[in-house]
């Protein structure tokens, strides 16, 4: 096939520096934001892959994309963000890139929109409000954003067994053995204590 | 004997008559036929070795895609349009097959013939179907294997008008625990791992699991002589420190449709039809949910006891695309991949995902021609570029509205479409939204289960990559047993046809070996 015969967009490749640059403007204009902003959102965690920065972010959207825990294990006790870092540091490659390009487009392409503040800063429902816009785009890589982020999310969160009870399934029927390369809680450094999320909301808003 | 990466303590020289990359439908076939016939078989196999015996099917899907799936279940093509999906494990993409079992249809072996392929005509490959049926315990699955939702598509069927037939199956004591796609835990789908493969090593091959083959050894005349390969390690997936070196008078590559395009490349192998990596097909998958007020929990039992291939082959009218070009079936999905892919997220998809055990599928196997290409990008890494499109994207369409005239004729009282947008329909009446339904670019996740054609065979040097006797053009003593051979796609699950074909190659192989001495 010739490369003319459809476009090499790619998950945030060819296309996306154009955007990528102008989200990387509004960063440097509304400033990036530091590590010390960033670190109460990481609930104890300590990313292998991503950044401090980066893995704050992800939670945020971890947390909106799942929606409140009613009933279902919240994402800190599901460890859900900790877990993609983990498959990220795996296969590194492509998929780590894409991952630090979206999380960059969601946390600042928020002042593309006027929100006037990063992603991580908003309240539940200006995340939902925003994620909904790149779930709605015309822009191939606001959809691929989004796309992404959710494959990622939803895959790690609904693989963790507490919160099959709520998919109404009452297997598996065999007993889990631990794979030294995969990706599970057990294969995660333990995490001693894990604060509220109302606790690391009302920090981030202090 | 089978040596894993884990046990592998320093590196290897080795000296055989065959050696073969890729444990899965077409090595393990070719490994079992030769290792019988008393040669020297090695089998390198890139990922693990996991088994039944051992509890390593747990049935948890992040631990069996982080074992056994190529790319960890992660995999996309660059447009993020296909979730590749295919197998790296011993035993390769059978271990997580669904066991469909048809026969390549004589209407395809016929139109493969037609591009000057010979020796694999549908006489020539029967007495190969009728071996490999024996062998895999292929039969019609009894009635107490029919999920809700193959009982279902029955239904439908026959309320359509519509022609439903029973699925060949490649079982042996089914456990009906409905985690095929992760392995069997009971050792009951007769995947290679527990067929060609157990064979091959009882006929006295060898096999070397987390063993990645980097190049594809020439002598001075540019016949292949080899390989060069490193152990993996399996919990940091990089190399082990430890080497692999292969003397063979023949090198097999059987990687599968997705790696042995990448693997030729990566060697730098010659390729002056430059026709390596192109006409990459994939049998796109399209499917829909729907939203029942009885259960049926899609997880449970075998996942398509049932289907139809009434439109399998595509029908025209003055040139003009009708209908047809693809297989339907009842679909199955494991619960978390059911959650992950129905659509949207917060509190609208808990709201769904809270009705999952209501919920059916029914998916459709495209019959894919207009193809895409496998190349590396600068780090060496496969790339896959594919966009549905042409007449590929009106099948595609078609089959949606097959799908949702089946849903609704089985009393969905609503139809979910697994696109970005959510899109859901509430009566058969609405089914003409798919002639414009927004499915490309990003809107819509293919699955992309049997990738074809990037090594095609074919009778002319310039236009194909191997000769009717799986050789290559260009690389004497290479030889490719894998859906990468394919001129174009079976038509139907592919998994007995890369078998059948895979005997072809071994006896050309048994013959080419006997000649040298």
């Amino acid at each position: 096939m010739s490369e003319s015969a459809f476009s090499r967009r790619g998950f945030l490749k060819a296309g996306a520096g154009a955007a990528l640059l102008l989200v990387g403007y509004q960063a440097a204009r509304h400033g990036l934001g530091g590590d010390e902003d960033y670190r109460l959102l990481l609930a104890g965690e300590v990313p292998q892959a991503l950044s401090i920065k980066e893995f704050a972010v992800l939670s945020s959207v971890v947390r909106c994309l799942v929606g409140p825990a009613q009933g279902v294990p919240t994402t800190e006790e599901t460890r859900t963000t900790a877990r993609i870092d983990r498959e990220l540091m795996i296969h590194g490659g492509k998929l780590l890139q894409d991952l630090k390009d979206s999380l960059l487009v969601v946390e600042h392409g928020t002042f593309l929109e006027g929100y006037g503040e990063r992603f991580s800063r908003l309240n539940a429902a200006q995340q939902s409000s925003f994620l909904q816009s790149c779930r709605n785009s015309s822009l191939d890589l606001r959809r691929q954003v989004y796309s992404g982020l959710r494959f990622l999310t939803m895959f790690f969160y609904y693989s963790d067994d507490r919160s099959w009870p709520l998919l109404g399934y009452q297997g598996p029927w065999q007993a889990i053995k631990f794979y030294e390369g995969g990706n599970r809680i057990e294969n995660l450094a333990p995490l001693s204590t894990l604060p509220s999320i109302s606790n690391i909301t009302a920090k981030v808003s202090a | 004997m089978i040596l894993e990466g884990n046990n592998v303590d320093r590196s290897y020289k080795e000296q055989v008559d065959v050696v073969i990359i890729g444990s899965g439908c077409g090595g393990a076939t070719v490994a079992k036929q030769l290792a019988a016939e008393g040669h020297s078989v090695l089998i390198l196999e890139q990922g693990g070795y996991f088994t039944a015996q051992r509890g390593d099917f747990d049935q948890r899907s992040d631990n069996m895609l982080a074992r056994i799936d190529g790319g960890r279940g992660m995999h996309t093509s660059v447009n993020n349009e296909l979730a590749l999906m295919y197998g790296n494990c011993v035993g390769g993409a059978s271990v997580h097959y669904w066991a469909d079992c048809w026969r390549m249809p004589k209407d395809r072996c016929d139109e493969i013939a037609a591009t000057g392929v010979t020796g694999h005509s549908y006489e020539e490959l029967t007495p190969y179907f009728e071996q490999i049926e024996k062998d895999h315990n292929v039969h019609f699955a009894a009635p107490e294997y029919y999920n809700t939702m193959n009982r279902l598509f029955n239904e439908g069927a026959e309320t359509l008008g519509w022609h439903a037939e029973p699925t060949p199956q490649a079982r042996r004591g089914c456990a009906k625990s409905g985690h095929c796609y992760q392995g069997c835990a009971y050792n009951a789908k007769q995947s290679q791992l527990v067929t060609s493969v157990p064979a091959a090593i009882e006929a006295g091959a060898r096999l070397m699991a987390d063993c990645q083959v980097e190049s594809i050894t020439r002598n001075a005349k540019g016949e292949a002589s080899g390989i060069e390969a490193v152990f993996i390690d399996r919990a940091s997936g990089r190399a082990n420190g430890h080497r692999l070196q292969v003397q063979a008078r023949i090198v097999v590559l059987a990687a599968g449709g997705y790696s042995s395009a990448a693997v030729w490349l990566r060697a730098k192998l010659p390729n002056g039809s430059g026709q390596v990596g192109k006409n990459f097909l994939c049998n796109p998958n399209t499917f829909l949910y729907g939203l029942y007020d009885r259960e049926i929990k899609l997880w449970e039992n075998i996942p398509a006891a049932t289907g139809t291939s009434q439109y399998r082959l595509a029908t025209y009218k003055n040139d003009e695309y009708v209908e047809g070009g693809y297989l339907l079936h009842p679909n199955q999905l494991q619960p978390e991949f059911l959650a992950l892919t129905l659509p949207g997220f917060g509190e609208d998809h808990r709201e769904l995902v809270s009705q999952l055990p209501n919920i059916g599928s029914v998916v459709s196997w495209i019959d894919d021609e207009l193809p895409g290409e496998i190349c590396l990008n600068s780090n060496g890494d496969a790339e896959y570029h594919y966009q549905l499109r042409g007449v590929d994207e009106l099948k595609a369409r078609d089959s949606l509205k097959k799908q949702a005239q089946l849903l609704f004729a089985t009393g969905a009282k609503e139809v979910i479409v697994p696109d970005i947008a959510g899109t859901r329909l509430h009566s058969v009446d609405e089914i003409g939204v798919f002639d414009e339904l927004p499915i490309t670019n990003g809107n819509y996740l293919f699955g992309a289960p049997h990738p074809a054609g990037t090594l095609r065979m074919g009778a002319d040097p310039a236009t194909s990559v191997v000769a009717s006797n799986h050789e290559a053009h260009e690389v004497a003593n290479l030889f490719v047993a894998d859906p990468s051979v394919f001129p174009m796609q079976p038509s139907v699950d592919p998994s007995i046809s890369i078998m059948a074909w895979s005997y072809v190659a071994a006896k050309e192989i048994n013959t080419r070996l006997l000649s040298l001495g």
